[in-house]
């Protein structure tokens, strides 16, 4: 008996464990972070961070959080479990986006002002090297194989390609107006940019680095102008995308395979990054001008629950614990 | 220096001379605004929120019952009033939603935000045209304050040595002194005006959201 309680105790643990997530959001104008715990799905911590914090993802297996400080121009680590900061990471100026090396380093930090990649090893906090790409660059997206890193620019209007192994750009693509986000699909084959202004995603074939499609949106009611794409998620099969759409207040789902929109679903106002759980079972999403996060059922593609966080919530990542 | 001690204190003549400038400058058109020359404010002018902006739900365009609904109409009012806290609004939504019949909820909360978007985007319309007008008055001021700075210029000129001219003087760069102040003070104000247009759509999001959230299908 007691070792069936025992073994019952043990596997509600092990769910409990293995359900559990806790999700970070940047407050670009209240200069904190919301901390989302996955159980209650409210906001159990808010932490004061550097000014302006826009781009955050996680190392070290999820142990550091890092948090682009844009107008701080600098990278800061905190504790993930205990939000105790670390210290500070060089960034170049006007650090928005980064992309952590699939191995765990060194991290790429995209300088808005600068028209520079900045690559710095997270562990020594040096600056390893700074890579000339165009102007305003923005998104970052790395290939599972961390071989080739993309990068795009605001204005230049370009997705650069850059090879890891160099440092040295190889690639220049162009893609529709003010490109903000690179996603890579699982397999490595494919990397989507977003571009707000053009209202479109290009779809870029890593190998040929040509482009091989475009993800259009068209919703009744809503001027085109205000369809205006930046995160962009792809799910591990690799089959179904989702794409933010900003001031259209909506997040596409897209077909990998055929590049359709297969539903749009109303989250909340200027939707802007978007982050899946560990299990991949909710996305969330954040949402600039309410003020709120929302998260979406993925399998049912319903959005079930909005959670207020601080002013201008801007990037999210989620940690599994 | 004899002739900066006339002007502003703590600093000078350059500064006098440059007010019109910085004021000019701040009444630019912003970049992207060509369209809108009247528009000061960084937000985009977006004059009309539409359903779908933030509305899943059934079709509302064209309904027009809730102008027959009194008690409908009183609540529409409560709702868009920005002096109603959200969660007052949230709460009255409810306990009015409850006090609906259920096989004609639905339709009651659909014509309800019906009446909440065309409400909300009067509202939002006076604001904007209120931005507007202050925005041409402050381009008005500019204009003054530019003649102001050149007449101002030609009395330092003559150089003033009797009582009548350093009262001209005198006069003139109170006129000045207090016009600059009036524009900058405006101009301090103006984003926190422009932010209103931004408010009202918060809440007109919150209410489709909250109404939505009380419709069964």
């Amino acid at each position: 008996m007691l070792s069936r309680l025992a073994a019952c105790a043990a596997l509600l643990l092990s769910t409990a464990t293995a359900d559990a997530f806790t999700a970070y959001v940047t407050n670009e104008k209240d200069n904190t972070v919301s901390v989302i715990d996955g159980t209650t799905m409210t906001v159990t911590k808010t932490i004061k961070v550097g000014q302006r914090p826009r781009g955050i993802t996680l190392a070290k297996n999820g142990e550091w959080l890092l948090i682009c400080a844009s107008d701080d121009n600098t990278v800061q680590v905190f504790n993930a479990r205990t939000l105790e900061f670390i210290k500070n990471l060089p960034s170049g100026p006007d650090p928005e986006l980064f992309v952590l090396h699939p191995t765990g380093n060194p991290l790429y930090i995209a300088n808005e002002d600068d028209n520079i990649v900045t690559v710095v090893d997270i562990d020594s906090g040096k600056v390893l090297t700074e890579i000339s790409v165009g102007v305003e660059p923005e998104g970052m997206g790395i290939n599972p194989a961390g071989t080739v890193l993309v990068n795009t620019s605001e204005t230049t209007n370009m997705a650069h390609f850059i090879d890891t192994a160099t440092n040295q750009t190889t690639d220049h693509v162009l893609v529709d107006a003010r490109p903000r986000y690179a996603e890579f699909t699982p397999d490595g084959s494919q990397v989507w940019v977003s571009s707000e202004i053009g209202g479109t995603v290009s779809v870029i074939d890593v190998q040929t680095r040509q482009p091989i499609g475009k993800v259009s949106f068209q919703i009744n009611g809503v001027n085109a102008d205000a369809i205006q794409p930046v995160g962009v998620r792809i799910t591990r099969d690799g089959k179904r995308a989702f794409i933010a759409l900003g001031p259209a207040n909506r997040v596409a789902v897209v077909d990998v395979a055929t590049l359709k929109v297969e539903r749009y679903l109303l989250v909340g106002q200027r939707v802007w990054q978007l982050a899946f759980t560990p299990d991949e079972k909710q996305l969330f999403t954040t949402n600039g001008t309410s003020n709120d996060v929302s998260i979406i059922d993925v399998e049912k593609l319903r959005v079930t629950k909005s959670v207020k966080v601080g002013r201008y919530p801007w990037g999210v990542v989620v940690a599994p614990f | 220096m004899r002739r900066t001690k006339h002007f502003l204190p703590g600093h000078s003549l350059l500064r006098a001379a440059l007010w019109p400038l910085c004021a000019l400058a701040a009444l630019m058109p912003l970049p992207g605004h060509a369209e809108t020359p009247e528009w000061p404010c960084i937000q985009r002018k977006v004059v009309t929120l539409t359903a779908a902006q933030m509305w899943d739900g059934p079709d509302v365009e064209g309904l027009t019952g809730f102008q027959d609904d009194a008690e409908m109409g009183r609540l529409i009012r409560l709702l868009i009033s920005r002096a109603t806290p959200a969660e007052k609004a949230s709460a009255a939504l409810e306990t009015w939603a409850g006090t609906q019949p259920e096989t004609t909820r639905d339709e009651k909360l659909k014509l309800l935000f019906a009446g909440v978007l065309k409400s909300i985007n009067e509202d939002r319309a006076a604001v904007i045209s209120g931005i507007e007008r202050f925005q041409r008055r402050q381009r008005e001021l500019s204009q003054r304050i530019e003649a102001q700075g050149v007449t101002l210029g030609q009395l330092q000129a003559k150089n003033a040595t009797d009582d009548k001219s350093r009262a001209e003087l005198k006069a003139a760069e109170d006129r000045y002194k207090w016009d600059t102040r009036f524009f900058a003070e405006r101009q301090d104000a103006l984003p926190y005006a422009c932010e209103i247009p931004v408010e009202i759509e918060q809440r007109a999001f919150q209410l489709a959201r909250d109404i939505r959230g009380l419709m069964k299908d």
